[in-house]
């Protein structure tokens, strides 16, 4: 009795009425090639599922969870103060370190509550060390070849430190703000932009810097640290000034 | 809707990698599904899961692939990256992973799809030719194609790299 292929893999898959399956599995007792055959094309699933399953080691990219969490209120953007000017200089560097970037999804978490399996309200450690010792506009190498470049600092209402930040790498880009709870960098907010390799044109009409200037505008206590107090905070680990309650 | 994609999303980007062979095209891939899925909505008498599968499919099929928007598989980075452990059955079984990867790419559209729902996902042929929308026998035929010729690729590699 000749077992076709398209045979053998509905026996595999269980697709083939009972007395089929039933005569296979007679032959296979005694056939050895079939049961050789049959055992490759069941090495077949398990390299093709293998295969998929290698995409489970990469986080899903923020973008797409904010697409699936995203408050309706996307585009409300407001009026910006007037250390606006300062910090979207500072952007614009980070944007031109990380190439031409194409915006294709942005969205901001809800403050203070944005937690997902992928959208990581804290920093790595390695991203964590970074952003403890990069000064504003300086540029550090991370794992992965993934770079980020530290653009503001400043102290919130609450008289924590915050930082905004860029993370990139060969095809993403975000936009951060993280503020120091106690020893840990907790991140506030996330804009994402992709790396379009083949266009050298921004895409889409949405502002991912402008809301996260609109949250650092809710957020922020004074004016942005000047150079100096930025190097006094990195030189203190970014302690938090103890007069203020709750750090 | 998005509770349900976000608890079928890990499944939806296997689907994609398989597609794709790529993990950033995957990515983008199941961005553009769930963006066109949430936009424009789904019939009353779909199901999700297969809905989702379906467009995800077309748009590779009549975007991605067509516009090729990075390199194709075998020219993609990411899986070689991953070779930096010292262990051997860690190398070896990435370098069969990176053989996979590169047969995946060399079989047509519905192949690639109909393999990947059915070792990857678990789908019945049944449910694999409404997904598709194609006949219960072109699912059976196309599958069976897509095991063999893998199995013949992935060997016939195996063996240029061994012999």
């Amino acid at each position: 009795m000749n077992i076709s292929d398209q045979q053998l893999c509905a026996f595999l898959d269980a697709e083939l009425p009972e007395d089929e399956m039933q005569a296979i599995r007679q032959l296979l007792l005694s056939d050895d090639d079939l049961a050789m055959r049959l055992a490759d094309l069941a090495q077949v699933d398990e390299w093709v599922a293998a295969h998929a399953s290698e995409i489970d080691r990469h986080p899903v990219p923020a973008s797409i969870s904010v697409l699936l969490q995203e408050s309706a209120n996307r585009d409300n953007v407001v009026e910006l103060r007037g250390w606006r000017k300062l910090h979207n200089g500072l952007s614009k560097h980070a944007a031109l370190a990380a190439g031409i970037a194409l915006f294709f999804g942005i969205g901001l978490g809800q403050f203070g509550q944005q937690e997902s399996a992928t959208l990581s309200a804290q920093l790595t450690a390695p991203q964590a060390r970074a952003l403890d010792n990069l000064s504003s506009g300086e540029q550090g190498e991370l794992t992965n070849q993934q770079t980020m470049q530290a653009s503001l600092s400043f102290r919130n209402q609450q008289g924590q430190y915050c930082r905004q930040y860029s993370l990139s790498d060969s095809s993403v880009l975000s936009n951060s703000i993280a503020c120091r709870e106690g020893a840990i960098w907790r991140i506030q907010a996330t804009s994402f932009s992709q790396l379009e390799q083949d266009q050298n044109v921004y895409r889409s009409a949405t502002k991912p810097n402008a809301m996260l200037d609109t949250l650092i505008d809710q957020i922020i206590e004074g004016e942005p640290l000047n150079k100096q107090q930025e190097l006094d905070a990195i030189s203190k680990a970014w302690v938090n000034p103890a007069n203020k309650p709750g750090n | 809707m998005k509770n349900q994609l976000t608890t079928l999303l890990p499944m939806l980007r296997r689907f994609a990698y398989s597609l794709t062979g790529s993990i950033a095209d995957a990515d983008d891939l199941v961005q553009t599904t769930i963006e066109k899925i949430l936009s424009r909505g789904m019939p009353d008498d779909a199901e999700l899961n297969k809905w989702a599968f379906r467009v995800c499919r077309n748009i590779w099929i009549d975007e991605y692939r067509a516009r090729k928007v990075r390199s194709v598989a075998a020219q993609n980075p990411e899986l070689h990256q991953e070779q930096t452990s010292d262990n051997d059955e860690n190398l070896a079984r990435q370098e069969t992973l990176n053989q996979v990867n590169t047969a995946m790419q060399t079989l047509p559209n519905d192949q690639r799809s109909i393999l990947s729902l059915v070792a990857v996902q678990g789908l019945s042929y049944k449910e694999v030719a409404e997904t598709l929308e194609l006949p219960l026998g072109t699912v059976m035929s196309r599958l069976s194609r897509a095991r063999t010729a893998l199995l013949k690729i992935v060997k016939s590699q195996q063996g240029g790299i061994f012999a």
